[in-house]
């Protein structure tokens, strides 16, 4: 019945044959552009029954960040606790037969389920999922590991997250890379009336992997959403954000970074439903190699989005010998009556007079490129939250170092 | 500017209310056409009657085999009403072509005549084709233009005079990549040929204006330039149609090629009566120090789709596109720019400027693509749209394509209504609300009228001014 109620009265079965005709993105937005990634790796991997869970491939943060609130760990289709010491906050693990019963209605409160062929795999396959409950304000972080996916499995996990009234919260997800493997991730948050959030979002790419965050903000409710996405064959990060509630906000800042063969498609979209609602949408990143970098921004302002604002900035730095940049900044304004709405995109090369400079003084060329890269990936870490800042920059220096 | 500038303006171009001066009348009697499902049988009697040879016969039916493979864009709205079984493909107006007014039935001179054609052909044209329907009806040249070795013809002509070059360069630098290219590549009827020799220069404009007296119409005139090294050319492309009782449905195309060092500005002033579907597609190849501008006053039509293009192929060369719409009354007007860099140095600049109003959508869509190789390419984009009601929408998708590690790009866009407080302002200063509005209109886009010969932004300017003279209150 839950299955039924989601998809217009369709079975599992009548899904099942409807997934193979539906395209993986619908080009609504613009013809222009007619890829976004390769889906083709996508076809590669297949549903699996099995625990998809090897090992952990990112680095433990350590001592990085002490304040820690609860460490979640989602490795494949199990969930371990590691501390909850604060205990404002409820986890529940749902098995696939529980969810696909309908046992937490909250999960699947998508507005398209056929937009893509991919959501559709995710619910087909989907292996289990969370919900967390964050019912008490907390300066801690709550920090959730999502791992596994190897055996070229499709491994497709479900977080569903409430922050309740008023409530302030601050999540960091770590998700790893699949290994020769997919693991489809979908995060639903909903903020309640006035609830605060700041999200920071770090992402390995590996084989292939089709992450979404869908956002619900209620009234007076504001989001800070942090990214950072590491390559990957076939890497997708797609970022929703619904402004249902009047004043609410988002603020979303994610850097990209391709190299080697990599493909990485970031979306940022926000839906501004509500009047007094702002978005504000910046978004970097850096292509080498023969690597592809396509970054789409895109904010719609409503009918009833009186008073609203709105701001899509995508920029980038192409370094690569063959690497591909795409910058599609989007917007679209139903109503007359916004006070703001702009874009811009840029992109643009190294400056060549300081690396000519730099390499007068005996770096070689990937060094003083790496030098003239740390001011780019400063500024961008200068506008993150400063208690993420330290988590963001040891990654980036990792990246950078290799 | 004055009220008799105002009645020039009005006059020479007809900008705004072509379909009010033409009223509902069709324009043309004794017509003769073709109609029916399209199949090779209704190709074969089109060319036929234009005693086509064989070639031509046999590219047609090339492009309606594409037409037929490729899928309509799911994307495209306002075109519901569109069937394509029930227009006539091909309209002859019952006139043979001639050289001078006189010869011409005398009630669709005046037609001419009202849109301020005739007069603007004797004071500031070199050469004027005048197509009615699906033929070119008139063909003036100045002795100047004949001198220069200028060749200004119907593409009709030229298929029988300069086979070679329409075998080269027809529907090759706008192939059929899209169902309704391929529709017009199949149907295609009209339009002018012109081919400027080496080292010539023609600084006078050129004009090709086109008119569809009546409802239920495919018009697909196909304009194709050449323009040789070290020439330059000033080419404006004007259109209009009464107030149709249906719809009528225009796929036109423009191809132009731009020689080494030549120089091609390409001027637009779209005029359609509010029933018009207009397609139109438009694509320059431009070669070494070569450039290309594209401007573009978009007034009229019920749902526009038009995109100037350019390929930079050579090192060096440029194009600049300036793009003014006014959507209005729920019309659909979806343009933009895109561009190819793929010589060296290659530059591009777009400046798109848009205004909304009683429900009116604008859609900028745009595309700037640097190719492997194309070193040092610089290209900027600027569009904003001006929204002056809460009734209209706006829309802008841009995209940014960039293969080479050299490239400078620039984007950015900005959505503005009209501020209360300047309003009051300027109505505190004497000024009716109508006269203000006119005022903030011209200042917003006064950046793109200040790079446009005199004439071009005269008649820019005067189409707003009427536009909010006619029209009343806004909003």
């Amino acid at each position: 019945m839950f299955i039924r109620s989601l998809s217009k009265n369709l079975s599992l079965e009548d899904l099942r044959g409807l997934e193979r005709r539906i395209p993986y993105q619908k080009i609504h937005d613009s013809p222009t552009l007619k890829f976004y990634t390769n889906w083709s790796i996508y076809d590669r991997y297949i549903f699996s029954e099995d625990d998809l869970y090897k090992d952990l491939y990112v680095k433990s943060l350590g001592d990085l960040y002490e304040r820690v609130a609860a460490d979640i760990y989602y490795l494949g289709s199990k969930v371990e606790i590691l501390s909850n010491k604060n205990s404002h906050i409820d986890v529940r693990y749902y098995p696939r037969k529980e969810i696909l019963e309908g046992s937490v209605r909250e999960f699947f409160n998508i507005p398209d389920l056929f937009e893509s062929k991919m959501i559709l795999r995710h619910l087909l396959d989907i292996s289990s999922g969370l919900y967390i409950d964050i019912k008490d304000s907390s300066k801690d972080l709550l920090k959730i590991y999502v791992g596994g996916s190897f055996k070229s499995s499709h491994l497709s996990q479900h977080i569903y997250i409430r922050i309740r009234d008023s409530v302030k919260s601050k999540i960091l997800f770590i998700v790893d890379a699949p290994e020769d493997g997919m693991r489809t991730l979908f995060n639903e948050f909903n903020l309640e009336n006035n609830a605060e959030a700041t999200i920071g979002f770090v992402m390995f790419g590996g084989s292939a992997s089709y992450n979404r965050n869908y956002l619900s903000l209620d009234k007076g409710s504001s989001v800070r959403f942090f990214t950072i996405i590491f390559g990957g064959e076939a890497s997708t990060l797609i970022n929703s954000y619904y402004l249902n509630g009047e004043r609410s906000s988002v603020f979303s800042r994610s850097f990209t970074l391709s190299r080697e063969d990599e493909w990485i498609h970031n979306a940022e979209q926000a839906f501004l439903e509500n009047i007094d609602t702002e978005s504000r949408i910046f978004m970097r990143g850096v292509a080498y190699d023969d690597s592809k970098n396509i970054m789409r921004g895109y904010a719609k302002q409503n009918r009833d989005a009186r008073r609203s604002k709105a701001s899509v900035d995508v920029q980038g730095i192409n370094l690569g010998g063959r690497s591909l940049l795409v910058t599609a900044p989007f917007i679209e304004v139903l109503s007359g009556d916004v006070d703001e709405a702009s874009h811009s995109a840029s992109q643009y090369t190294l400056d060549l007079d300081a690396e000519f400079y730099l390499r007068s003084r005996g770096l070689d060329k990937d060094n003083a490129i790496k030098i003239l890269l740390k001011d780019y990936v400063e500024d961008y870490i200068s506008g993150v939250d400063e208690d993420l800042q330290k988590v963001f920059r040891e990654y980036l220096a990792n990246s950078f170092a290799s | 500017m004055s009220k008799r500038e105002d009645t020039d303006l009005k006059n020479i171009i007809g900008l705004t209310t072509a379909e009010e001066i033409l009223g509902e009348r069709e324009i043309g009697r004794d017509k003769l056409v073709i109609k029916g499902r399209i199949s090779p049988d209704l190709i074969d009697e089109i060319s036929r009657r234009k005693k086509e040879p064989d070639w031509m016969r046999r590219m047609r039916r090339m492009y309606l085999e594409i037409f037929n493979k490729l899928s309509t864009p799911q994307w495209l709205e306002g075109i519901e009403e569109l069937d394509l079984d029930e227009l006539s493909y091909y309209v002859d107006p019952g006139v043979e072509r001639r050289f001078s007014w006189e010869e011409i039935p005398k009630d669709i001179v005046e037609a001419y005549e009202k849109l301020g054609i005739k007069k603007a052909e004797a004071e500031f044209l070199l050469g004027l084709n005048a197509q009615l329907d699906s033929e070119s009806i008139l063909l003036r040249m100045k002795e100047n233009l004949l001198k220069k070795g200028v060749v200004f013809l119907p593409l009709e002509e030229a298929v029988h005079k300069y086979p070679d070059m329409i075998r080269e360069y027809f529907m090759k630098i706008f192939p059929p990549e899209h169902k309704f290219a391929a529709l017009h590549g199949a149907l295609w009827s009209g339009g002018v040929f012109v081919y400027v020799p080496p080292n010539v220069k023609i600084d006078t404009p050129v004009e090709a204006f086109f008119l569809i007296g009546s409802a239920l119409e495919g018009n697909f005139e196909h304009t194709l330039i050449i323009a040789d090294k070290n020439s330059s050319l000033h080419f404006i492309e004007g259109c209009a149609a009464p107030r149709l009782s249906r719809y009528s449905f225009h796929d036109g195309m423009v191809e132009i090629y731009v020689g080494e060092n030549a120089h091609v500005t390409f001027t637009t002033l779209q005029n359609w009566s509010s029933q018009v579907i207009n397609f139109n597609n438009k694509r320059a190849i431009v070669e070494r120090n070569g450039h290309i501008e594209w401007v573009e006053g978009s007034i009229g039509s019920k749902v526009t789709y038009v995109y100037p293009s350019a390929v930079l192929r050579g090192d060096n060369a440029s194009m600049e596109s300036y793009v003014i719409t006014f959507a209005r009354d729920g019309h659909i007007k979806d343009s933009g720019s895109k561009v190819i860099h793929r010589g060296r140095n290659t530059r591009s600049r777009i400046v798109s400027k848009s205004i909304s109003m009683r429900g009116g959508k604008t859609i900028y869509r745009g595309v700037v693509r640097i190719l492997k190789g194309a070193e040092n390419a610089k290209s900027y984009t600027s569009c904003d749209t001006l929204l002056l009601d809460d009734k209209s929408i706006t829309a802008t998708y841009p995209h940014v394509q960039n293969d080479e590690p050299t490239a400078i790009i620039g984007h950015e866009a900005r959505v503005s209504k009209i501020s209360d407080q300047l309003l009051f302002y300027l109505r505190s200063r004497g000024l009716n609300e109508n006269e203000a509005l006119s005022m903030i209109i011209s200042g917003y886009i006064s950046d793109v009228l200040s790079r446009l010969p005199f004439e071009q932004a005269a008649i820019i300017r005067g189409a707003i001014d009427l536009e909010f003279s006619k029209y009343g209150r806004v909003g």
